[in-house]
């Protein structure tokens, strides 16, 4: 293991029962690394396994075989499971069922109480918090009052507070309207650039994980693909014949190059844009 | 089925400190068997706009047509009529409630007093057209199905009544990208073969673009933009005011148009994605054949 | 529509009452509970009526809001007066129709009777319209804390209160939401027979089951991936302050039970 790696999963397999008793199998020998720092995108359509890899991380389920190390702590380890918890962050799908409190506020302090922070240092973190997902206006707001990107923003604002190394975003965005999906990968890109937060993000959206420095694909429980953006996605065919999308300039290179049309590989629009315009130019 | 919209609106909690104009004398027709797709922000009047389509809702104030059914302030939908609209709500899995798949799908019709051979036909053809064994899936609790299929049954759940218009709130919500694909090719298919007249809420200006013939485009409570998806989309502006995306195709056509010179433009009606790489495709390819 | 039911009634406020401590108010309402029951002549009464008064004064209500919020309970009122005036005897005969009396205790006790339980539903409904249940919750936890000491689960039963308080309106939206697909496949909620219509709940009732176990299940993991367990080691944020509204509660406290103490028979 690396000295900067955050999180690593070694050999990790696990499987849940089925309906008739068999066991089901989830996650078969994964191997994966996750270094300090670093905005991971980890893509997979629904049934890959891409939540339960995401509920071992902080223990909230332990492997079957294998070793998952966070921070240096075996998961296993049930001494370090709230140091575990407290380091590891999770934002989950449905934005209502997450957040605790009656208020924003209330909300913010779960964490901190469970963790048994005085209550003087609790409303400086909270404040904190709030301020860093930009929801300090909401400190005395109901819960079902918020959009539900503002819901997402007060769950990032509760685990913010818990002062996380690393945040994992189970498909936080798909419930969302565009908006809202906008502002919680802004927020979640600027956490990670200026608070050094690592971050997980677990999602179906290709045009998300353009922008990460890792991008992990599952499918039926196994790491299909890994690597830059840029590695990932030239894999269009591999990508699509597991379900999976690739983002919008990828898809139209491929389907141009396939007819012969000579473009260098492209992952965001402007390039393609770029490219495009000086084949038709110079034509 | 013809749907006009005359000066409709629509206050919710009326007479309460919770007043709130949802909907302000919105006026609109959608001539029978288009494919319309509904834009906006969250918040927008979409939902309650479409609740009003049967009945669910009735106008504080205005007049709705359904075909030859008049809607106003003080005159309801019909309790009969409303199987000619079938409302697919957004996650509509949370509404299924009984033990087989088949009853649940025949809730509807036997709602509405149909005959009971009538019923499991029509069982039979609305859970086959999304796409679902009948044979195979019938007699299987609604519950453990996964999230996809469920929510295709609650499709046929609505399919079954055989609605003449079809009105679905952001029928891919969660959904992923292959979930996506296959629930809307299935609700293309079926506008087509059944001659409806579709309405489909969504959050996504690609989904808006592939499919809808017109679009309507709410931004607090109002229709900002109305008209087929080409003249839409050259509002380029006006949508991004309204703090709505244009799809991918439309940036990226007028993105090269600004790089491009005047006689090189690429024109405005290509927001389809496989119209715009034949269009690429073609321009590209002509100087290599020479 | 149907998010828009107050729970509890309260009315957000910044008067005086509003601001005062959910704890100061608690335990002057029983104080204030003590005292109805301890006055028995006129000048007590005339002094709780016209504290009750100031009270409505000092929350800034409309006194017709307050008076609409009492509706439900007029008829026990009224029942109360209407009983004490026929049963209870004593005193000068003041009206004789056969056996039929009407006697001074009798209407004594139905005044009083009634100014008791006039004045408990008052002062106590001013407690709801002003203090947001949360604050409500807030400060029962407080006043209850050093029960947890001989075993009662405090802390549980207030965080139980809490999620309550934050899942009532999204379940409300809910409920509104299923009744209205189920309504557009047909269902008729509003006619038929009692049975029918009672079996016509079931469409909504297990929709709405199964939603809320979902909810519950989902909740239970987002409270354990936040390292939530259980109320040992666990600290509160400390959120209800008194200040010097609640020493002038206080002290109304006090001059009051000296009021009554001297004054009554």
């Amino acid at each position: 293991m690396k000295e900067e790696s955050l999180l690593a999963f070694r050999d990790v397999s696990f499987s849940y029962d089925g309906e008739e008793g068999q066991r089901i199998p989830v996650l078969k020998s994964v191997d994966l690394t996750i270094e300090k720092g670093s905005f991971v995108s980890v893509l997979g359509h629904n049934g890959s396994g891409k939540s339960t890899l995401a509920k071992l991380m902080n223990a909230l389920l332990l492997p079957e075989k294998g070793t998952i190390i966070v921070s240096g702590f075996d998961t296993k380890n049930e001494e370090m499971l709230w140091e575990i918890r407290r380091h590891v962050g999770m934002v989950f799908q449905n934005p209502d069922n997450q957040i605790v409190g009656a208020t924003v506020e209330d909300d913010v302090a779960f964490g901190l109480e469970n963790m048994g922070v005085d209550p003087g240092e609790m409303r400086k973190r909270i404040d904190e918090a709030l301020h860093s997902v930009g929801m300090e206006k909401y400190l005395m707001a109901q819960p079902h009052r918020l959009s539900g990107g503002q819901k997402q923003r007060v769950a990032i604002a509760g685990i913010m507070a818990m002062r996380p190394s690393l945040i994992i975003l189970d498909e936080a965005t798909a419930m969302l309207d565009p908006q809202g999906r906008q502002e919680v990968m802004d927020l979640a890109r600027r956490l990670n650039r200026e608070e050094g937060i690592t971050i997980i993000n677990i999602t179906h959206f290709p045009e998300e994980a353009v922008f990460s420095d890792h991008v992990t694909v599952m499918n039926a429980g196994e790491v299909l693909l890994e690597g830059s953006p840029h590695d990932v996605f030239s894999q269009v065919e591999r990508l699509q014949s597991v379900g999976l999308d690739v983002p919008f300039a990828v898809r139209v290179r491929h389907a141009l190059a396939a007819k012969g049309i000579e473009l260098p590989f492209v992952l965001h629009q402007e390039e393609l844009v770029e490219h495009v315009c000086r084949l038709l130019l110079t034509k | 089925m013809q749907i006009t919209f005359d000066k409709v609106s629509h206050i919710y909690g009326k007479g309460t400190p919770f007043e709130r104009l949802a909907l302000q004398e919105i006026s609109l027709t959608i001539p029978s068997g288009s494919f319309v797709g509904i834009i906006g922000q969250t918040g927008s009047g979409k939902s309650t706009l479409i609740q009003h389509l049967n009945g669910l809702l009735s106008p504080s104030s205005g007049r709705i047509q359904l075909g030859d059914v008049e809607i106003t302030s003080s005159k309801r939908m019909p309790h009969v009529r409303r199987r000619d609209i079938g409302l697919v709500f957004q996650y509509p899995e949370h509404q299924l409630f009984e033990e087989t798949v088949a009853k649940d799908v025949s809730f509807g019709p036997l709602n509405f007093d149909l005959p009971v051979e009538m019923v499991e036909s029509r069982t039979r053809e609305s859970l086959e057209v999304v796409g679902l064994d009948y044979e195979a899936i019938k007699d299987r609790s609604p519950f453990q199905l996964s999230g996809g299929q469920m929510r295709r049954v609650a499709i046929a759940g609505v399919l079954a009544m055989q609605p003449k218009v079809l009105v679905l709130d952001e029928p891919t919500a969660g959904l992923d990208p292959a979930g996506r694909k296959a629930i809307l090719e299935g609700i293309y298919r079926i506008h087509r073969e059944q001659g409806l007249t579709t309405l489909l809420v969504t959050h996504s200006m690609e989904e808006a673009a592939s499919y809808a013939d017109y679009l309507l485009v709410m931004a607090d409570g109002k229709v900002a933009l109305q008209g087929p998806p080409r003249e839409v989309f050259e509002q380029v502006d006006l949508l991004k005011q309204l703090s709505l995306d244009v799809p991918e195709t439309v940036t990226l056509v007028s993105r090269m148009n600004q790089s491009l010179p005047d006689n090189e433009h690429l024109p405005h009606s290509l927001y389809r994605e496989e119209e715009l790489i034949d269009h690429l495709l073609k321009r590209l390819s002509v100087p290599k054949e020479r | 529509m149907l998010q828009n039911i107050a729970i509890g009634q309260y009315v957000p406020g910044q008067s005086f009452l509003h601001r005062a401590d959910p704890r100061s108010k608690l335990l002057f309402i029983i104080l204030f509970a003590t005292l109805v029951f301890l006055a028995n002549n006129a000048i007590t009464y005339a002094v709780l009526i016209a504290f009750t008064l100031i009270t409505a004064l000092l929350s800034r209500l409309s006194l017709s809001y307050i008076l609409k919020s009492l509706k439900p309970v007029w008829i026990l009122i009224l029942f109360t007066v209407v009983l004490h005036i026929f049963i209870t005897k004593g005193g000068t005969v003041y009206y004789q129709w056969g056996s039929f009396t009407i006697e001074e205790e009798g209407v004594r006790q139905a005044i009083f009777i009634s100014l008791r339980l006039g004045l408990l539903i008052l002062i106590s409904s001013f407690l709801t319209l002003t203090t947001s249940p949360i604050d409500l919750t807030e400060g029962l936890e407080r006043l209850l804390g050093p029960f947890g000491r001989v075993g009662v689960p405090v802390h549980e039963i207030a965080l139980m209160m809490s999620i309550a308080l934050r899942f009532i309106p999204t379940l409300m939206e809910e409920t509104d939401k299923i009744i209205k697909a189920q309504t557009a496949r047909g269902a008729n909620f509003s006619s038929g027979s009692l049975l029918r219509r009672a079996k016509n709940l079931i469409p909504i009732a297990i929709p709405l089951f199964i939603s809320a176990f979902r909810r519950a299940e989902e909740l239970a993991l987002a409270m354990e991936a936040r390292g939530y367990r259980g109320g040992v080691g666990r600290t509160r944020l400390n959120k209800l302050a008194f200040s010097w509204r609640d020493s002038c509660v206080a002290v109304a406290g006090v001059v009051l039970l000296f009021v009554i103490g001297w004054w009554r028979s």
